[in-house]
């Protein structure tokens, strides 16, 4: 289970502080893939970030269960290392979590069999392009084999045969003990890999405006009709 | 290309030295004409003393940047991460940086004695200030995106700093040697000139005082300033190759 309670965050702005958080409260159930829809500027990454350790800096409580979190970051430049291979860049998590290379390696090979990728991983981060490395970074989060996994519009750079590939492909991963939480500006992208979406709203701060759960509906295809009916503009959205 | 444009660039420099020689615009007793260097060259080729000159200045130089280093780097990539630890000690290698090294000298004449140890110790003491400042402010100007994100995902702090902080540093460092060899070349070659030292390019300028050898005293100027475009461009190479994904 991950637990949010009470968070607050500010953030620096034109010479003030800004509140971003006040007071946010979120519960995921273990095992619950939940997407998160906002327009951009609510909140979405930092709440990745804090959630991932990446951003330490707020008051609140954040509890997370689960030995593993992975988190694919939207950043990939800043968020791959350009001095290790594509390839060397995802087996390195492993060795953190103390899980075997060669293990990792055999994974690696099935995953790059099931989306078939046409570039090679043993080339650097910058000789692929952003779709490339959202691959790569999507590769490495699911490597090791993680019990959380948070991933921040992974699917922003690839073309839309790759991400009907990369959306199979996760829908087969997505295991029963996984949980998920997805960063998205568009239902209809991730509908089928949900069942959950929490939209939320920047006023004077973030907050929850809508909580739609698929136990709640009577069968999945009317979940995902709703779903796909999010979309997020730049400077607001519809529903 | 380049090296046709370095080339020319060469020619024409040596082209304008012979004519200011042959227009005698400086007196000819202090101005040696490329013609006189080369001869000199030959002349000192075939002597030979210069060589054993040589190879002390090259050893004191490269015995100073690998001492320097070996301190130097870890130093910088230990201040530029561990910010904190930067606090305490920031102002402290300011100050060191602010005291000419060279005035040191005479304390380590002291201590030392008048060998190569002091000349050394001298090359050191500007060497590492300057490796310790560049490397740990080119890791403070570092978002710490990277570094946070990989540790994230569950490096610990020995791996952070083999896997992340190192390759971070790595610009820098390269950088920081670049400015830390020509520090070294200009303390080793003064404190030659100084005192103490039989043999060294220093020296051998300084003996053209007694000598009155002007092209000997140009030929060694060139051989010093050689040994610098030496080091750097062995150190640019370097930083092609280590630093790869910087030009990409």
């Amino acid at each position: 289970m991950i637990e949010i309670k009470n968070l607050k965050k500010k953030f620096f702005c034109n010479g003030s502080n800004k509140s971003l958080f006040s007071g946010f409260d979120l519960v995921i159930r273990k095992s619950e893939k939940i997407g998160l829809f906002a327009p951009n500027g609510s909140g979405k990454s930092t709440l990745l970030n804090i959630l991932a350790g990446v951003d330490k800096d707020f008051a609140g409580t954040v509890s997370i269960e689960g030995k593993r979190i992975s988190y694919m970051h939207q950043d990939t430049n800043a968020t791959l290392a350009p001095w290790f291979t594509c390839e060397k860049n995802i087996l390195l998590v492993r060795k953190y979590h103390h899980l075997g290379i060669e293990k990792g390696k055999a994974l690696l090979k099935r995953f790059v069999n099931e989306i078939e990728i046409n570039f090679s991983l043993d080339q650097y981060p910058f000789m692929l392009s952003g779709g490339q490395r959202q691959i790569v970074a999507l590769l490495r989060a699911l490597i090791f084999e993680p019990d959380v996994l948070l991933l921040d519009e992974p699917f922003s750079a690839l073309d839309i045969e790759k991400r009907a590939a990369f959306i199979e492909f996760l829908t087969k991963h997505f295991t029963n003990n996984l949980t998920v939480i997805m960063c998205s500006h568009r239902g209809d992208e991730v509908k089928s890999l949900l069942d959950r979406a929490v939209i939320l709203e920047h006023q004077s701060e973030t907050r929850i405006t809508m909580d739609i759960c698929r136990s709640k509906f009577h069968s999945k295809q009317e979940f995902e009709q709703i779903i796909s009916k999010i979309r997020f503009k730049k400077n607001g959205h519809e529903i | 290309m380049k090296y046709k444009t370095s080339l020319i660039g060469i020619f024409s420099a040596v082209t304008i030295w012979q004519i200011i020689a042959w227009l005698k615009i400086f007196n000819p007793i202090y101005f040696a004409s490329p013609y006189e260097v080369i001869a000199e060259s030959i002349k000192m080729i075939q002597g030979g003393a210069v060589f054993i000159d040589l190879t002390l200045t090259i050893y004191r130089i490269a015995v100073s940047v690998i001492i320097s280093s070996l301190i130097g780097i870890p130093l910088g990539i230990a201040f530029g991460y561990f910010a904190r630890i930067y606090k305490y000690v920031g102002e402290i290698v300011d100050f060191l940086r602010s005291i000419p090294p060279i005035v040191i000298y005479p304390l380590l004449l002291i201590v030392l004695g008048p060998g190569d140890s002091s000349r050394i110790g001298v090359a050191l003491f500007g060497s590492i200030v300057v490796l310790v400042l560049i490397i740990s402010n080119g890791l403070f100007q570092q978002a710490p995106l990277r570094r946070q994100y990989f540790a994230s995902l569950g490096a610990n702090k020995v791996q952070l700093v083999n896997h992340i902080v190192w390759y971070e540093a790595l610009p820098h460092v390269m950088v920081a040697l670049r400015t830390a060899v020509s520090l070294s070349i200009i303390i080793i070659v003064v404190t030659e000139m100084l005192v103490g030292a039989q043999y060294g390019l220093g020296t051998r300028v300084q003996n053209v005082q007694i000598t009155s050898n002007i092209p000997d005293l140009f030929v060694t100027i060139i051989i010093i300033g050689l040994i610098g475009v030496l080091f750097n461009k062995t150190l640019i190479c370097l930083d092609k190759k280590l630093v790869f994904w910087k030009s990409n």
